[in-house]
């Protein structure tokens, strides 16, 4: 069953063809409303007690005017007509362009159906049977073993619905429902301290839980953190580096992807502008990003400019393809939008993001990997990490990291970073197995904090700088 | 005007349901922002929005529940979920409203200073910074965020107890970010200035740091991996200095969550070390005479000669302890629950100048930049192991600039080996919780390279 996204915008219709009126009026070349009412939930388990419990509903409008290359952008939560119109106008002056004629628009709601299908929708979920789903998780990470004396579970969900209507006959609305269950686990081991994270989500209802066990999700950031606090220090120096699949894909994200974005390309602050059509990255190396897959974290039907998501190609065989674009990128490059303008909610105008962004498998066995890796780090989980996009110098943290010694992973070793510069790192990406996973997580930048999935399948790169500390 | 009446309705409605304990807490943020890239605006932000978080208790119970919407449709709403949350908590732990009981520092509200400056004038001064950082070294290619930007935010605070409290936070700064380039390197450099008011931004002082930040690592290169000493500049020790906060935080240590536990009193770090966290410091965007519970905020020592003097308490967590409340518990906005945080965290300086530092330092390494704080650096275990960047000094001068390093270590023994204390004291590009730190200068750190 495919819902259809039909449902009552907060603002009406010809409030917000006046709004684009306003703008277009005041001399604006383009103008845009993105409206949003959001009904949130989180739930906090300290030691396997619920401690906190929060919900409650946000909602505002923001207004977007272009003129050339410059965008005005601004908001407010004051629904009144009054009060909208004034944000319009203010826009239209900011911009300072020439006034024009009234431009009357006539909006027709694009009917578009929701690929991202629902079934147990988080806001009428029964809050007990939420509290079982973190029971279990809380289990999971109990019964993994005596290591593990505290804990910390959130479950946190939402359903967003946005209308976003421009000057060029974009009216369209989207709902977004997305679920996350957030493990910490930490293990006590002779007065030191070693945590475990696992955080699974998705762009979909409480049936989500159908396919991710609460259970085992809490094992894993248990089993983590038990690893860990066995573990030795990671060595330090340049060496080879098998990354695991799943939030390994991180590297991708923070090596390259946010330097494919069209906030730094457009600007000629990246270190990939002008190189389209160029071997960037090894030839073992394809990547995508795709906010079209049915139900992914990063997933929605259209973006935040209403643009319909679609499979993007970034690299294919190390050449690079593509960018991530929004329309002021696209404005700026001479090209096309791409479908990924993203922001966190109405109070930050939307760039270009990533949506789910990942390395596509190739044909070694993740086993066979290792089994030709002599000596090296095997980083099974990673963290988070960041990147300057004009440089390309990345970092991310290990989580869990192996020794791999005569083809073999041997003695778990912990506070690994992993850093480098983007394209080379690329270029050094010398195996690719076929295991893909993705991973979720969240991702910051210009217009704040989004969803995002990372993924890859499990691959090596021969020399990485290992920040570790030498024994 | 619509809030006020929104407050009466909210306190109507609880008081019909028979309720307590509840306290009603609202944000009123502005904000403006202006990017300018080659001369031109390229992004403009100039609005405001608000909220409110409604938080009841009953038996030692909490519950929250936050809106944006302020009708009376939403008043009951609001009230019904914040009950509902509240009827699934478990923990023992009891919360509480605050009695107000307790008096504040005179202190003044931020006085919109940046709000009256006219926005064609920011947008100039915006123009102006990148132009000159542009113009001031012919090795700097591009200025990729140039910007002008300020906020206020205005709380208010009322609960069942009687207690009435407001004031307003704000201030605002410029930043510029810039790239270098000079045969095959690439670099890039920031400088930022966040202060209360706009007459102290210094448009070229901002600009020679932005260039000297930039130009001053080109040619930059990894050192071999081992040990060494090293000074850690004033705002990278600063970023040391907010993961400390999260490890004092009552919460973490009764959670468990902290290396701290059980050692209030005993030394953690070396002698020489002062910490203290005052709710006024001269030109703080983040001054303030109560925490998000209406609990008073005061000046007071967090390590004194390396003994931990106190944890960081909201009403629970000092309930918990049976200590007083420290007001330390803040809400960075309504959608949250209050954390526990300093206002404005102070490593009490020494005596020796920067450049002194680096004759003390003889040879080592001087960490200018470290990348991944949020994800290297681990606030339950200490550990941390970073990206950085800086430069080699040999014989207490600066040789070359070094890149694609890691340091790693543990927060504790870092802060245990601190020989030397900077006078040179400056404000860390934190945003939520002003952070005022010298350089320092370590015996010893792992680098990786």
């Amino acid at each position: 069953m495919i819902e259809s996204l039909t449902y009552n915008s907060i603002v009406e219709g010809k409030i917000i063809e006046d709004v684009l009126s306003c703008v277009i009026e005041q001399g604006g070349d383009f103008a845009e409303v993105f409206i949003e009412d959001k009904i949130s939930s989180n739930i906090n388990m300290f030691n396997g007690k619920i401690e906190n419990v929060n919900s409650g509903v946000s909602c505002g409008i923001g207004i977007r005017g272009f003129l050339g290359n410059k965008s005005v952008y601004a908001y407010t939560n004051d629904f009144s007509t009054a009060s909208i119109m004034s944000v319009a106008k203010r826009v239209g002056i900011a911009l300072k362009g020439i006034k024009s004629e009234f431009t009357k628009y006539d909006l027709r709601i694009s009917e578009n159906k929701n690929m991202h299908p629902v079934m147990l929708i988080p806001s009428n979920y029964p809050k007990n049977d939420k509290i079982n789903i973190m029971k279990k998780a809380f289990d999971g990470v109990c019964e993994y073993s005596d290591t593990i004396k505290e804990s910390s579970i959130m479950l946190a969900d939402y359903v967003q619905n946005v209308t976003i209507a421009n000057s060029e006959n974009v009216f369209v609305n989207d709902r977004r429902t997305r679920v996350r269950l957030g493990i910490s686990a930490v293990a006590t081991l002779n007065g030191q301290k070693e945590t475990g994270f696992y955080g699974p989500g998705a762009s979909m209802g409480y049936e989500f839980f159908n396919i991710v066990d609460p259970y085992e999700a809490g094992k894993e950031a248990a089993r983590q953190a038990d690893r860990m606090i066995k573990a030795e220090y990671a060595p330090a120096g340049k060496m080879p580096v098998v990354i695991s699949n799943e939030f390994g894909g991180v590297i991708f994200h923070e090596a390259c992807g946010h330097a494919l974005e069209a906030t730094f390309v457009s600007k000629g602050a990246s270190v990939f502008c002008d190189k389209l059509g160029q071997k960037v990255a090894s030839e073992l190396v394809s990547a995508v990003d795709d906010g079209s897959i049915a139900n992914a974290w990063g997933s929605a039907n259209v973006d935040d400019e209403g643009t319909p998501t679609r499979k993007n190609q970034l690299i294919e065989n190390g050449i690079l393809k593509g960018y991530m674009i929004d329309r002021m990128g696209a404005r700026k490059m001479g090209t096309d939008y791409t479908g990924n303008s993203r922001r966190q909610d109405y109070t930050f105008a939307p760039t270009s993001r990533m949506t789910n962004t990942f390395i596509q498998p190739g044909k070694s066995l993740p086993e066979e990997i290792i089994s030709a890796t002599d000596k090296g780090l095997y980083a099974k989980r990673l963290g988070g990490g960041s990147v300057d996009p004009s440089t390309g110098e990345f970092n991310f943290s290990v989580r869990e990291g192996y020794l791999i010694e005569n083809g073999r992973i041997t003695t778990p070793v912990r506070g690994a970073t992993l850093i480098g510069k983007g394209i080379e790192i690329l270029q050094k990406i010398d195996m690719v197995g076929n295991d893909i996973l993705r991973g979720q997580g969240m991702c910051g930048s210009l217009s704040g904090s989004i969803p995002a999935d990372v993924g890859q399948p499990t691959l090596r790169v021969s020399e990485v700088v290992v920040g570790g500390r030498n024994k | 005007m619509i809030y006020d009446k929104f407050i009466n309705q909210v306190f109507d409605y609880a008081t019909q349901k028979g309720l307590k304990e509840f306290e009603l807490f609202s944000l009123n943020n502005q904000e403006f922002e202006v990017m300018v890239s080659k001369g031109e605006i390229e992004r403009y932000k100039d609005a405001g929005s608000g909220g409110a978080s409604f938080k009841v208790i009953k038996d030692g119970k909490c519950g929250y529940s936050f809106t944006e919407k302020y009708d009376s449709e939403n008043v009951k709403k609001l009230i019904d979920d914040a009950l509902e949350n509240l009827g699934i908590i478990e923990t023992d732990d009891r919360d509480y409203i605050f009695s107000g009981n307790g008096s504040y520092t005179e202190m003044a509200d931020y006085q919109k200073s940046f709000e009256k400056e006219d926005a064609n004038k920011k947008i100039n001064m915006a123009v102006d910074l990148e132009k000159r950082i542009l113009e001031g070294d012919s090795r700097i290619k591009m200025v990729t965020n140039c910007m002008y930007m300020n906020f206020s935010s205005s709380v208010k605070l009322s609960n069942s107890r009687g207690l009435e409290v407001n004031h307003i936070n704000g201030g605002g700064g410029m930043y510029a970010m810039a790239v270098a380039k000079e045969n095959e390197s690439s670099k890039s450099g920031f400088t930022f200035s966040f202060v209360d008011n706009p007459e102290k931004l210094d448009i070229e002082k901002l600009a020679s740091q932005a260039i000297e930040e930039t130009v001053g690592k080109l040619g930059a290169k990894p050192v071999s991996s081992g040990k060494y000493r090293a000074i850690i500049r004033r705002d990278v020790f600063g970023s040391f200095l907010s993961l400390f906060v999260r490890m004092i935080s009552a919460e973490a240590v009764q959670k468990g969550f902290s290396l701290f536990k059980d050692k209030l009193g005993q030394k953690i770090f070396s002698e020489n070390i002062n910490i203290s966290d005052l709710n006024y410091y001269k030109g703080s965007m983040f001054n303030t005479p109560f925490d998000s519970q209406g609990v008073p905020t005061h000046a007071k020592n967090l390590v004194k000669n390396g003994v931990l003097q106190t944890y960081l308490h909201s009403l629970k967590t000092a309930n918990k302890d049976g200590v007083a409340p420290t007001g330390n518990a803040f809400r960075r906005s309504y959608k949250g629950k209050e954390n526990i945080s300093s206002i404005n965290l102070v490593l009490e300086k020494g005596n020796t100048d920067y450049d002194s530092l680096k004759t003390e330092l003889g040879n080592g390494i001087i960490i200018t930049d470290v990348q991944g704080m949020h994800s290297g650096a681990n606030p339950v275990s200490g550990d941390f192991s970073l990206g950085a960047e800086g430069y080699m000094i040999e014989n207490g001068k600066i040789t070359f600039p070094v890149e694609q390093i890691t340091i790693a270590g543990n927060l504790i023994d870092l802060f245990s080996s601190i020989t030397a204390i900077g006078n040179d004291v400056e404000v860390a590009p934190e945003f939520s919780q002003g952070i005022y730190t010298p350089s320092i200068l370590i015996n010893e750190i792992e680098v990786a390279g």
